[in-house]
């Protein structure tokens, strides 16, 4: 997929989901945290992932876990620093994206897709029926929040 | 089959800007299928700079992953700009569904694309 993205959107930035690359990493990432368990090793990792905000910030806190972990030739880091342009929050600051970090939203969607009345066994013209349904049923919900705000306006 | 296509050529009648295309294979068989609704391409044109796109599977008896593009409208509520059911996962398949997305929304491309794929 990023091969096929990258010949037909060469202006599109591709970021890698928060979840999915730590999830790549869970069984090394998991030891390490227990491995430190004591010195709090995994809410340190996440707060330099999502916290700084900006890249210089990033790379000194990076820096300074890796100097007080002593963790300079652990290979999982190393690698997950090696693509840290493609998925770590800070380097897309300047990039607007609707407030995702993840496929979460996709991920929700899926499943609202799978309670929309469609499994393995539904044939193709009911499922395109059922995303039209699913459609119309989430203009609803927007239709529902856009009259909440113009009535609190109103007062 | 051809209920879908009638469906789909129903929803063109109710409105002309629906968009569905079809990739076949060396047969002519129909390999995947994407298309998206008038109300999703006016939504793309609002809230396309960031867009998600990740497949998912059995949603229907063809075996053919679900692959939706998400994105975020002004209410933070998630939004389907189209849908696409594909053959199967390769690099051929995926390029397709991007070039027909790219024409259905007659545009370079999102912003910022975000996918789950390393």
């Amino acid at each position: 997929m990023p091969i096929a993205l990258g010949r037909v959107f060469p202006n599109t930035i591709h970021r890698l989901c928060l979840w999915h690359v730590q999830n790549r990493y869970m069984p090394h990432l998991n030891e390490l945290y227990a491995r430190f368990e004591d010195m709090d090793f995994k809410t340190r990792f996440q707060s330099i992932i999502h916290h700084p905000l900006n890249e210089m910030e990033f790379e000194a806190a990076w820096q300074m876990m890796l100097d007080d972990f002593q963790l300079h030739e652990n290979n999982t880091l190393a690698r997950l620093y090696e693509i840290r342009k493609d998925w770590v929050p800070a380097f897309f600051k300047g990039d607007y994206c609707g407030l995702m970090v993840s496929t979460q939203r996709s991920e929700s969607m899926n499943k609202l897709v799978k309670s929309a009345h469609v499994d393995a066994n539904t044939p193709l013209h009911q499922f395109a029926k059922q995303m039209m349904k699913l459609l119309h049923s989430r203009k609803m919900k927007e239709a529902k929040e856009a009259l909440g705000c113009m009535v609190s306006e109103k007062n | 089959m051809s209920k879908l296509l009638s469906f789909f050529s129903l929803c063109k009648k109710d409105n002309p800007q629906f968009f569905s295309d079809f990739q076949l294979d060396k047969e002519g068989k129909i390999l995947s299928i994407f298309w998206s609704h008038a109300s999703q391409q006016a939504e793309y044109i609002d809230f396309g700079d960031a867009v998600t796109f990740d497949t998912t599977h059995k949603t229907n008896m063809y075996d053919k992953p679900l692959g939706m593009f998400v994105g975020s409208n002004h209410h933070l509520q998630c939004t389907i700009f189209g849908f696409a059911l594909l053959g199967d996962e390769t690099v051929d398949t995926f390029e397709w569904v991007f070039n027909t997305f790219k024409t259905c929304m007659g545009c370079d491309g999102p912003r910022v694309m975000l996918t789950g794929m390393l």
